[in-house]
């Protein structure tokens, strides 16, 4: 079953290689609500979850010819994987705490990165709880994971693949009666700090002049 | 400021006689040397005294010139968080809980052991409470230990550094270890009841691209729900870093606060960075939903950094075996910086805030923040008052400027606690064009009835078709006796990895911005929102062109 949905993701990769030009073949939809995004598939790049010292060296993905390695950031690292390192994917061993992903953006042209390690997030109207939400779970076929304790609303996480499948769930589920959302599990790229590229004193001069710019554009 | 200012607010400070009276006569003796004395010129036996008469004995608390600022480092006496004379009112941030949701922390280190709350960490990889890195050498747990030192770090116990509130009590959860939404909400609600601050130096990335980063409603739910239930239900203070993306990597305008759904939030303090010399740091990104500042780095090579704990040891952490310009002992860096060290900074005060008054609710401790802070920078032309009265001084770099913790503390001991929050929400379909020349797409909402005097935070989103939302600036205007206005958004470039321009895109088409700048203003009157296209009143015009699709404005105050 796993080595079927490596094969699947491995699969949706390569097409999205061949049809790199044909942009609606990559674009898909999730729903907050009833607001209608768009996430768009990054050809060739490869999210991969889990501990970071799990990440890559278990899973192989540095070690394949074609990969290389084009962030890391909190949760997950990035890598973008050439057609035929994509093919040896399929070959390698799976881990069993890393987990991949397709990447997406928002636009075609760029934007920040997401992608999906799988999981659903369903809000329902009201209160539910564990029980009644687990039996709503049963009755729909999908798995239960938990129950996230917030205050206004239920909200009950499935357990689905990392990926695209847990967006097909998504926007399956949110046509339920019950439900007033269902958004896949995402991960998006987060900064901590201190990271800065700090300036050279000899630009501080420009630089202060620069930032003092930016804060007149913003007065009035 | 000028170089006494240190010395006026500790002489200010009623109760702090034995200490002041010995600082005072110190002041006598040198302060004769001048105003045009630099703090640098000080003697080594000043600096000691100096430090003597904070009360102490932390082996690098001269380092800390955010905590106390007499000019160390080449900065402006004075330009400091103030914390000296609340630690002389023997408030250390007792009692109080702090949750720094971050990569985890070096929980077992000598200068914050003491302040840890046992069992009450979390680490999302493992399920444990141990939030210390599994991998230190992948980078994690050293950012959050460095925010943790910030607020918590033991004071007198003769090792590195003081905390802000250097008895408060701490858990760590590593939720970036583990980021996706589920994790995020998870880190939000996590011992809800007993945490009463937040700390949040992260945000949505990336860093001074210019794109829209929103935050999920899980997310917002998930303040939401710590906002009224946590704390026994007075509310969970939600620190968040504002963001170090005002530069893009083409050295134009990258990163707005506003464009950033996690600090926009009502439910959150959005806390911007001063340097030592109490101008804005280099890196911290303006808006108009920017609550206070807080001294760090400036984003300078030649000037000096903020010192704390970093991971225990030379093998990990910032400050590790061949670290450039770091310090000998290995547990503390003192090249930490950027608005993830604001924020703690702001914690930490609000820690010491609820100490005093621990009835304070989450809407009491932003207002104290806000009112008791310092206008800094005030040769800044860029300032502005609102109409509240009396008005809140406010500027798009600053908020209501930097925290004063001695005078945040003092204003807590007598506020009158506020009343139940009211929400006015109104919505307006406009179809207004949003053509290539520059000439503003308006709609006006008239607030009647609202039964709000004193505005809290206004939020305005707005639902707009436009291929190129970088080509936008928005205005919130208001008309009438307030005239109040709230630029929300600021033509600027989206860039792609390669720092090539590429459109700004907005998915869904709907954006929420917010601003601080109406607290304590009556809300009822007419708002107008202006979009219009800022790139063509500089001269660029591209052919694209949208429609302000509709808008709704919801304020919060009571």
């Amino acid at each position: 079953m796993h080595g079927l949905r490596r094969l699947i993701f491995i699969a949706l990769l390569s097409f999205s290689y061949a049809n790199a030009q044909e942009e609606q073949s990559h674009m898909h939809v999730w729903f907050e609500g009833d607001v209608r995004h768009e996430a768009h598939l990054q050809p060739g790049l490869v999210a991969e979850f889990g501990p970071s010292s799990m990440r890559g060296a278990s899973s192989g993905l540095q070690k394949l010819a074609g990969t290389t390695i084009v962030k890391r950031s909190p949760g997950a690292t990035i890598y973008r994987l050439s057609p035929a390192a994509m093919q040896k994917m399929a070959s390698l061993p799976t881990s069993q705490s890393a987990r991949q992903s397709p990447v997406f953006r928002s636009s075609p042209q760029g934007g920040p990165l997401r992608a999906l390690p799988g999981g659903v997030l369903v809000t329902f109207q009201g209160n539910l709880d564990e029980a009644t939400a687990r039996a709503w779970s049963q009755r729909h076929d999908v798995e239960f994971d938990r129950l996230l304790p917030l205050a206004q609303s239920t909200v009950v996480v499935l357990k689905s693949q990392p990926g695209v499948p847990s967006l097909t769930l998504a926007n399956r589920v949110r046509l339920l009666p019950e439900v007033m959302s269902a958004t896949p599990n995402w991960w998006t790229e987060k900064w901590k700090g201190p990271d800065l590229q700090k300036a050279q004193p000899g630009n501080a001069t420009q630089l202060r002049s620069i930032r003092e710019q930016t804060s007149r554009r913003f007065s009035d | 400021m000028n170089g006494s200012g240190q010395w006026t607010r500790l002489i200010r400070n009623r109760r702090a006689t034995r200490n002041v009276l010995a600082f005072s006569l110190l002041a006598a003796l040198l302060l004769p040397l001048g105003n045009a004395c630099s703090r640098m010129e000080l003697s080594p036996e000043f600096v000691t005294s100096l430090e003597s008469i904070a009360g102490v004995n932390d082996k690098y608390f001269k380092q800390q010139w955010t905590l106390l600022n007499y000019g160390q480092g080449g900065g402006t006496s004075g330009e400091d968080a103030n914390v000296v004379n609340v630690w002389n009112q023997e408030n250390f941030g007792q009692g109080v809980l702090v949750a720094v949701v971050d990569d985890g922390a070096d929980i077992r280190h000598p200068d914050l052991l003491n302040n840890l709350l046992a069992g009450g960490s979390y680490n999302y990889l493992t399920g444990s409470d141990d939030p210390s890195s599994t991998d230190p050498d992948s980078g994690t747990a050293l950012h959050g230990t460095a925010v943790a030192g910030i607020i918590a770090a033991e004071r007198n116990n003769r090792l590195g550094i003081a905390g802000v509130a250097p008895q408060v009590q701490f858990v760590a959860y590593n939720f970036l270890e583990s980021n996706t939404d589920v994790t995020e909400v998870d880190a939000m609600t996590r011992n809800i009841s007993s945490v009463f601050i937040s700390n949040n130096s992260w945000g949505p990335g990336p860093v001074g691209y210019g794109h829209f980063r929103p935050s999920s409603s899980a997310w917002r739910t998930a303040i939401e729900t710590g906002l009224s239930t946590g704390r026994s239900g007075k509310g969970t203070v939600y620190v968040l870093a504002a963001g170090n993306g005002a530069f893009s990597p083409l050295g134009e305008l990258g990163d707005s606060a506003n464009a950033n759904g996690y600090a926009n939030f009502y439910g959150v303090i959005s806390v911007c960075a001063v340097d030592d010399r109490g101008e804005v740091a280099l890196y911290s990104e303006p808006g108009a939903n920017l609550w206070v500042c807080a001294p760090s780095s400036s984003g300078l090579f030649n000037r000096t950094d903020v010192t704390t704990t970093d991971i225990s040891g030379a093998l990990y952490g910032y400050n590790k075996s061949g670290a450039a310009g770091e310090m000998t002992d290995r547990d503390y860096t003192k090249t930490f910086g950027g608005t993830s060290a604001a924020a703690p900074m702001i914690s930490g005060v609000t820690a010491l805030i609820l100490k005093e008054r621990p009835e304070l609710t989450w809407r009491d401790v932003r207002q104290v923040l806000a009112r008791s802070a310092r206008k800094n920078h005030a040769s800044s032309a860029l300032w502005r008052q609102n109409g509240a009265t009396p008005p809140f001084n406010i500027h798009y770099d600053y908020g209501f400027g930097v925290v004063d913790a001695t005078a945040a503390v003092e204003l807590a001991r007598t506020w009158t606690l506020v009343g139940p929050m009211q929400t006015h929400t109104q919505s307006q379909a406009s179809g207004a064009a949003i053509d290539d020349t520059g000439t503003a797409a308006t709609s006006d909402i008239v607030v009647a009835g609202s039964g709000i005097t004193k505005i809290e935070y206004v939020e305005v989103t707005v639902d707009i078709t436009h291929t190129d939302w970088g080509n936008l600036t928005i205005d919130l205007k208001r008309s009438g006796s307030v005239t109040t206005s709230s630029r929300l958004l600021v033509a600027h470039k989206c860039l792609n990895d390669s720092s090539t321009e590429i459109d700004c895109t907005v998915t869904g088409n709907t954006f929420r911005f917010g601003s601080a700048r109406h607290l304590g203003e009556a809300a009822d009157g007419t708002w107008t929102l202006e979009v219009f296209d800022g790139d063509a009143l500089n001269g660029v015009t591209d052919g694209k062109t949208g429609t302000l699709t509709e808008w709704q404005i919801r304020i919060f105050g009571e």
